[in-house]
């Protein structure tokens, strides 16, 4: 019992010591601009050198000092939230394993090498999120983790190309990889939009919410879902310029609208937060395709402080309710927790880009900066939308489960006593109020020249604002008020259930291929390649032989007939 | 195995399963309690119309009527309590079952002997019992 | 192995005819050679007065001597028709080789002998008539006909062979199915078919020997006699396997050769139809060993527990070890 205890409290202190020890490092790399690069070659094959790289430059080092800081927090949170579970040793040893193959990702930005972490991060989050034992978290792990195996494939196949390279150190080499590489850009990109859960695959990341939430906090908000984000900041250089850009700028800004949209129809706690995590991945992707690699990485840093933190208040807020995740069954919340309510505004606000809040610099950056690069009409009208939309699904959470009616059960027990809990978020806390401008000033020691025009600078207070009052007004009723969503039943069900795509990535992919293969067995295996293959080639081959054998069942006399009548054949046949 | 029918469902019971189905189905749309309950009188107020229809017939068709009218209607996510089948923290921890216990391996049981004696005890102490109860099981026929 | 010493003396002039014949400067000389090798091999085969054996030893002479006669007539003829004699005598020599459209006595003759001599039919006897055809390939007439019945030959061993029973006589088709890569080999390259037939020698020697010595003769002998074998029970399959160019075994290592060899000349329809012809013949391999393994019973012993295989076993060392490790015998020419 000690031991379960002072587990959590020691890798607390062990992971807040390597962010600070990586976070010291990360500012001695950006004062000096230098990357350190060591490479461990394991072996060398037909002249490609298979190396492990680790490369220490600002970049990796800051996000690693973030994933620790994060983690740090959300393993000493959980001492807290999974005290109660029988198995919470290998709950934490399966969040270090992350944290450890995390670090493997970020340190190795290497084709083969970045396998290591990359693949270990599928298999960790597939063992986390089945953690419950229950159908839903099956199923919901399935999913993931066949998601990810996509873009796990998509990386192998990407070894495979790039292994006429010599190497496959790909962050020198996308230096000078033009449209010739085409295919292994294509490659690269799914990959990373397995990861990050952009359109075709994003069914996985709200169903993943199966997970326990301090899970959900380090692992499908901020850190695993930036993998792919980071994939793509070390592979800019040949997007640059690239049809591959544009395209992922289409499907970036889409799913940074779509998970607006399903986000405001969405009444699952976490789903919630998870879907504003898809919008925000989006909005990464998006600037990154932009070619702004450094303001995505920007955003990745301080949307990872906020959306833990959102996550782990949610955590507070579904363990003191009882297990509920429906914001159905929570309201008027503020009375009771007023810590945890207080932080889950703050990270709220920064999330909607509130003036001086963490998001406000990185967000409102990304957006001034997107209004003023060469994009068309529809992606500056999603960009519009969307953020209007992240405004509008956060106030009606807040509507929903922090003021407003109480709507919980009759026997509940209600209050911010757990300092486990609370004292482990103010850290996140203080970066959620402070990560965007002290990583501002870290990062950008020169001012991006922003030039718009008033409107365009004044459109994304004027859009949050209107989207802040959709959102809370929206959700006042009166007693005879008639829903509109009954009378929009069918567009609402399509917005509310992500644009049908957990259904289409799971029910009708399977039940297709399901199908394909049983006609296939039947029409094929059992069938025409049975009829034509293996019993006909025998059927023939029989009959062939059949007639051989005839021929030698004769006696010598007819054997050299036979051989004179061949020759004179074999003469006319060579006349 | 449940898509088999094994017993008649009378029409009250079926009408009075509509009637809770869609009180659900009210409940997670309207997500006021003050608008719920409104909403549930006005549909109270509908079934209690048609209560005294006497032709099965027509009976019928009302029923199936309402049963589509709920299906057009149904929530994309019905409000479910956590711990009920459905719900997001149903069956979280597997209870294993007891016989688990049967399986272990020796070396294994042989770390809590007083355990599993009393435990082999209590099992032959059950067999007797249910020999004296319900007479010995009849042997085998073949 | 105890054999009369007129054996020796027939055995030797039945080697120099056929270096008679694979040296001579003329086709008289040649035709002598050949002449040479049948008398000398018809007394190793009748050596024993049993009717079997003396009735192959006929069938073989009659249809020898056609072909001998075919080539010394044709030889004569080739000052006036230079085209027609060349196509006669490469016809004789495919006659003599019992390559496909020509094959219908080969088997009949095998049935007729012991291993020992089948062995001798199978290897030493093609020599002189292979040297002799390759000596041939300089027309593409020529080439075009020995093309032809390479891909007749490896057809017909691979579609004969099916269904037959009698080892000796699979032993046959196989030889005549092996004999199409030789004449295939032969139109590209003369080093390659020599390798070619020294690999199929060696490895129809290694299964011949192990039949031989537990006087096997039927697919239903191997499944009766051998219970308690367990080595013959391994090292038959592995040496017939080997026999059908399974790429672990030496067996492979001519063919992969041969298919580099062709598919660079371009020569893709021969190639495809004779691997798919191979192909088949593994499968009556495989008909041969799979049901004395199935109905064999388990057994932990691995000791030689029928005599007769002690006297063989040096030859059964060597031949197993050689096939098994034959792939790996380029590697220390190519360091």
């Amino acid at each position: 019992m000690i031991w379960k205890i002072s587990m959590n409290e020691i890798s607390m202190l062990g992971l807040f010591l390597g962010s600070l020890i990586t976070g010291s490092l990360a500012l001695l790399k950006i004062k000096s601009g230098v990357m350190d690069v060591v490479e461990w070659e394991l072996f060398s094959l037909m002249g490609s050198s298979i190396v492990f790289t680790l490369v220490l430059d600002w970049i990796s080092l800051l996000f690693m000092s973030f994933v620790f800081v994060i983690s740090g927090s959300v393993l000493s949170y959980s001492g807290s939230y999974m005290a109660g579970d029988k198995t919470f040793n290998r709950f934490m040893y399966l969040v270090l394993a992350f944290v450890l193959s995390m670090s493997f990702m970020v340190l190795s930005p290497n084709l083969i090498s970045i396998l290591l972490g990359w693949d270990g991060l599928g298999l960790v989050s597939y063992a986390l999120v089945i953690y419950y034992q229950n159908e839903k978290s099956a199923n919901a792990g399935m999913l993931t983790i066949l998601s990810n195996r996509v873009g796990d494939v998509a990386i192998l196949l990407g070894i495979g190309l790039m292994s006429s390279l010599g190497s496959w150190n790909f962050l020198f080499y996308s230096y000078y990889m033009d449209e010739s590489w085409m295919l292994l850009k294509i490659f690269l990109m799914i990959s990373a939009m397995t990861k990050s859960a952009q359109i075709p695959f994003s069914a996985w990341l709200p169903a993943a919410m199966a997970a326990p939430t301090p899970v959900s906090a380090l692992v499908h908000s901020s850190t695993l879902v930036t993998a792919g984000v980071y994939l793509m900041i070390r592979f800019s250089a040949a997007l640059e310029g690239s049809m591959i850009q544009s395209f992922l700028l289409v499907i970036s800004c889409l799913t940074m609208f779509m998970a607006g949209l399903g986000a405001n129809f969405e009444y699952d706690l976490k789903k919630i937060i998870a879907l504003s995590t898809l919008s925000q991945l989006g909005v990464m992707l998006s600037i990154l395709s932009l070619g702004f690699s450094d303001l995505a990485f920007f955003h990745l840093l301080s949307h990872a402080l906020f959306k833990a933190l959102l996550f782990m208040c949610a955590g507070i807020i579904i363990h003191s309710v009882g297990g509920y995740q429906d914001i159905r069954f929570m309201g008027n919340l503020v009375k009771f927790m007023p810590l945890t309510v207080s932080y889950m505004t703050i990270a709220n606000l920064a999330l909607c880009g509130f003036p001086f809040m963490a998001g406000f610099y990185s967000k409102d950056m990304i957006l001034e900066v997107a209004f003023m690069s060469w994009i068309n009409f529809i992606a500056l009208l999603l960009y519009v939308m969307a953020t209007g939309l992240t405004v509008m699904y956060t106030f009606r959470l807040i509507f929903f489960s922090l003021t407003g009616e109480y709507n919980l059960g009759s026997l509940s027990n209600l209050s911010d006593e757990d300092f486990l809990m609370t004292n482990s978020m103010s850290i996140l806390g203080l970066g959620a109020i402070l990560g965007g401008s002290v990583l501002s000033w870290m990062l950008f020691p020169e001012c991006y020249m922003i030039c718009l025009s008033g409107v365009m600078k004044m459109m994304v207070l004027m859009v949050s604002i209107l989207g802040g009052l959709m959102g809370y007004i929206l959700n006042f009723m009166s007693v005879n008020y008639l829903l509109k969503s009954i009378y929009n039943y069918k567009s609402v069900v399509m917005m509310g259930s992500m644009w049908f795509m957990p259904l289409l990535s799971t029910l009708k992919l399977s039940e297709k291929s399901l199908n394909m293969g049983f006609q296939m067995e039947k029409v094929a295996d059992k069938g025409w390649f049975e009829f034509y293959g293996g019993q006909g080639l025998y059927y023939l081959f029989s009959q062939v032989f059949f007639i051989l054998n005839s021929l030698q069942l004769n006696s010598i006399k007819v054997f050299m007939k036979m051989s004179m009548v061949m020759i004179i054949i074999f003469m006319i046949l060579s006349m | 195995m449940s898509h088999i029918v094994t017993r008649v469902t009378t029409h009250s019971r079926k009408v009075c399963s509509l009637y809770k189905r869609s009180l659900r189905n009210l409940e997670a749309w309207y997500d006021r309690r003050y608008m719920y309950r409104y909403r549930a009188v006005l549909l109270r107020a509908r079934f209690d119309e048609n209560k005294d229809v006497k032709d099965m017939r027509v009976a019928q068709q009302l029923l199936d009527e309402g049963e589509k009218e709920l299906f057009s209607l149904i929530h994309y996510q019905p409000r479910q309590f956590a711990y009920s089948p459905g719900g997001v923290a149903h069956g979280r921890e597997v209870v294993p079952p007891d016989w688990v216990l049967d399986y272990w391996h020796p070396m294994e049981k042989a770390a809590y002997p007083e355990y599993f004696a009393r435990r082999e005890q209590r099992k032959k102490e059950y067999i007797e019992w249910w020999e004296k109860t319900y007479g010995k099981p009849a042997e085998p026929a073949h | 192995m105890t054999f009369p010493i007129s054996y020796f003396l027939f055995f030797c002039t039945l080697l120099t005819g056929t270096s008679l014949s694979i040296c001579s400067s003329s086709w008289f000389g040649a035709w002598i050679g050949l002449e040479l090798n049948l008398l000398s091999f018809i007394p190793l085969i009748a050596i024993k007065l049993c009717p079997y054996a003396t009735e192959a030893a006929i069938k073989y002479f009659l249809i020898q001597a056609m072909a001998s006669t075919i080539l010394i007539m044709s030889s004569s003829m080739h000052m006036f028709s230079n085209d027609f004699s060349y196509i006669l005598i490469t016809l004789s020599l495919l006659l003599k080789l019992g390559a496909a459209p020509l094959h219908f006595w080969f088997p009949q003759v095998i049935e007729g002998l012991t291993w020992p001599q089948a062995f001798i039919l199978l290897t030493i006897q093609k020599l002189a008539p292979m040297f002799l055809i390759s000596y041939l390939t300089y027309s593409s007439n020529l080439i075009f006909m020995i093309t032809l019945a390479a891909i007749l030959s490896s057809l017909i061993g691979a579609l004969g062979g099916l269904n037959i029973m009698k080892l000796r006589k699979l032993m046959a088709f196989s030889s005549i199915n092996h004999m199409s890569w030789m004449l295939i080999a032969m139109t590209i390259n003369d080093m390659m078919w020599l390798t070619y037939f020294l690999f199929y020698s060696f490895i129809s020697g290694s299964v011949i020997i192990l039949l031989h010595s537990t006087q096997t003769y039927s697919i239903s002998n191997l499944m009766n006699q051998n219970k308690n074998s367990s080595i013959l029970n391994l090292l038959l399959p592995l040496n017939l396997l080997s026999l059908g160019g399974l790429p672990p075994f030496m067996g492979f290592s001519p063919k992969w050769i041969m298919i580099q060899l062709l598919s660079s000349k371009m020569m893709i329809f021969s190639l495809l139809v004779i691997l798919f012809s191979s192909l088949i013949t593994l499968y009556f391999y495989l008909r041969i060993f799979i049901p004395m393994i199935l109905l064999s019973f388990p057994s932990f012993s691995s000791l030689l527990k029928i005599k007769s295989l002690w006297a063989f076993s040096p030859f059964l060392a060597i031949f197993t070890f050689i096939n098994m490790f034959g792939l790996c015998l380029p590697i220390p020419f190519s360091i």
